[in-house]
């Protein structure tokens, strides 16, 4: 089909595309029950509301917005799930509401807080229906197995029950069942949710390594920006349904955050009013000291506090991404930042 | 074809697998279909004066073993599936497959047919040999005949139920249904007594429902009850009952689908 050759690339492709649920608000208690089965007042949702972006080939992509932004519906729309209200989406040239098994077979989607594998029996006999239902050769199958097993290390698991399986060993099994038909574009919906520090490093590496060997295209959403600072160099985020950035990382962190934190540990303890002419005291106690420098600025100023104070240690950090990020959420804060305002302190 | 037949193998293998891991729930709920049992007291202890309209004791015990056969061979619970997929979402891990998720779920039911079927077909031969009195037609073409209207008869249940269970997409008690279905295929489809002993006007409003072909036809055939003519006719009731069934699956499944994922999924 011609249609398809002519938007093959980009592989993720998305135009003013949006997403309205009509809900209808209930009163609390029995009087609120019966005014809404007698009339019901419908509102709007604007669950995604006129975003647009492109995603190339291989690339992966974080989506970051807080709970309720619109993450998880647009990659249900992307994944074929839901309709959208308005709007236009192709993934690898198809209409992904069509739900064509061509399309089916390319993709994948992982939500954290689903799960596919069947609970009571051992995660390989997911696989191999897996196997039948998305008609993978079974010399296409057995390499594949052997890579993810390896990767994952999912030999111990694979037949054991699932039921008996922690959450960590589930995710990386469901990560497997997933992935076995190898799909190009795989759309990865908080995957590392409720896992501990070491298991969401190795779902981390593992994804990295997926879209290493494949050259797959990954859009993934996560609540720990660990995730998206070793994953993504470009992120894109929704608030409210709508499009607030989409660039990379470093970008987003130097507008958002146009500050350093100059960390200086001190031989002998100053008064802080010395300091003020460093730039913004955060912290003074003792010989500890924590100022906010300007970016631009940063260099200079480390200079020029190693030759003026008595320093036992100086360090330079970029603020917590977290706090970045949740004052992008924090309203209006975006909008004042795209004005060219500085912020005058740095959010705690 | 090779690779739809290898799906529903894969399928099938992975439902055995689960119906095994709860054998003994499956054990107590076949156990359970007990009421063709307690219906059959009821019947000898009338029939012991002798037959009723035309039913002798013997009659009863065969009627009643093939009833509670055909249960066991015919049982459906699709409907609470799709309830459960549909509010908790399971429903979108299906439709993520290159799949009809509708292979699934028969899938699901054939295996436990496959079980039931191993199980309760030994039983019922062995009683319908011990138990005085039990009249089957059984000639290889009779055979055939009741094991085509037993197919036909899951097949009309099966699609009738899961009719009712798409109607989940739209309501969140769809499953009352079910209840009001069961007790009309329990009155009318021969479950309580046989459509014959029925009273009229019941009598005659059994024999124009599709009821009647979901239990008591395949019945009817194994007790020698029906000519050929007859059976052939029936037969082509069950085909049309199935093309509606299915008809209305397709049209009510393409609806459902766009719902669920206007506002569901």
């Amino acid at each position: 089909m011609t249609e398809t050759s002519a938007r093959d690339n980009p592989p993720i492709w998305v135009e003013h595309l949006k997403k309205y649920y009509q809900v209808h608000d209930k009163e609390v208690g029995l009087r609120g029950s019966l005014k809404s089965f007698v009339s019901r007042k419908y509102r709007d949702v604007k669950a995604v509301d006129d975003i647009s972006f492109e995603i190339g080939m291989g690339e992966i992509v974080g989506f970051l917005g807080p709970n309720g932004a619109g993450k998880t519906t647009t990659l249900k729309m992307l994944s074929g799930l839901l309709y959208p209200s308005a709007g236009e989406a192709r993934v690898l040239g198809f209409k992904p509401n069509e739900r064509k098994p061509e399309y089916l077979r390319r993709m994948t989607l992982v939500m954290g807080q689903k799960q596919q594998l069947n609970w009571d029996l051992p995660a390989i006999e997911t696989f191999l229906v897996n196997q039948a239902i998305y008609e993978i050769p079974d010399e296409k199958y057995n390499k594949t197995l052997t890579e993810l097993t390896e990767l994952l290390d999912l030999a111990p698991l694979l037949r054991k029950q699932v039921r008996k399986l922690s959450l960590g060993e589930r995710m990386k099994c469901e990560l497997a069942a997933a992935l076995l038909h190898l799909p190009q574009v795989l759309f990865l919906d908080e995957p590392t949710i409720g896992l501990d520090v070491t298991m969401q490093t190795k779902i981390r590496q593992f994804v990295a390594e997926y879209n290493r060997r494949y050259h797959a295209t990954v859009i993934l959403t996560s609540h720990y920006m660990a995730d998206v600072t070793a994953l993504c160099k470009r992120v894109i985020v929704i608030h409210h349904g709508k499009l607030m950035y989409d660039g990379s990382l470093d970008a987003l962190s130097a507008r958002i955050a146009p500050h350093k934190l100059v960390r200086v540990e001190l031989s002998s303890a100053l008064n802080g009013h010395a300091l003020a002419g460093y730039g913004q005291v955060l912290k003074a106690e003792g010989q500890r000291v924590e100022l906010l420098v300007p970016r631009a600025q940063t260099s200079g100023v480390a200079a020029r506090i190693l030759g003026e104070l008595p320093v036992a240690d100086l360090t330079i950090e970029d603020p917590p991404i977290e706090d970045v990020i949740s004052r992008v959420f924090e309203e209006g804060a975006m909008a004042r930042e795209w004005d060219g305002e500085t912020e005058q302190e740095m959010p705690k | 074809m090779i690779q739809f037949l290898k799906k529903y193998i894969a399928l099938m293998r992975r439902s055995l697998a689960v119906h095994m891991e709860y054998r003994v729930a499956m054990f107590i709920w076949m156990l359970s279909a007990t009421f063709p049992l307690v219906m059959l007291a009821v019947w000898l202890s009338l029939a012991e004066d002798g037959p009723i309209a035309g039913f002798t004791a013997g009659d009863f015990v065969g009627y009643y073993l093939l009833s509670f056969y055909m249960r066991q061979m015919t049982s459906v619970w699709v409907a609470w599936e799709l309830d459960y997929d549909i509010r908790h979402g399971d429903m979108s891990s299906k439709l993520l497959h290159p799949l009809n998720p509708i292979h699934e779920y028969v899938a699901f039911n054939l295996a436990d047919k496959v079980i039931r079927g191993f199980m309760f077909t030994p039983v019922v031969i062995v009683v319908a040999l011990l138990a005085p009195g039990v009249t089957f037609l059984v000639t290889p073409l009779n055979l055939l005949f009741f094991a085509i209207a037993v197919m036909g008869a899951w097949a009309m249940r099966y699609f009738f139920q899961f009719n009712l269970g798409l109607l989940g997409f739209w309501f969140s008690q769809a499953l009352v249904l079910t209840d009001v279905f069961w007790m009309l295929f329990l009155l009318l489809g021969g479950g309580v007594a046989p459509i014959e002993l029925l009273p009229e006007p019941l009598r005659t409003i059994a024999y124009h429902l599709p009821f009647r072909f979901m239990m008591s036809f395949p019945i009817e055939i194994m007790m020698g009850r029906l000519s050929v003519n007859e059976i052939l006719v029936g037969f082509v009731s069950v085909a049309a009952w199935v093309v509606v069934l299915a008809t209305v699956y397709r049209i009510l499944w393409a609806r459902g689908i766009r719902q669920f994922s206007a506002f569901g999924a």
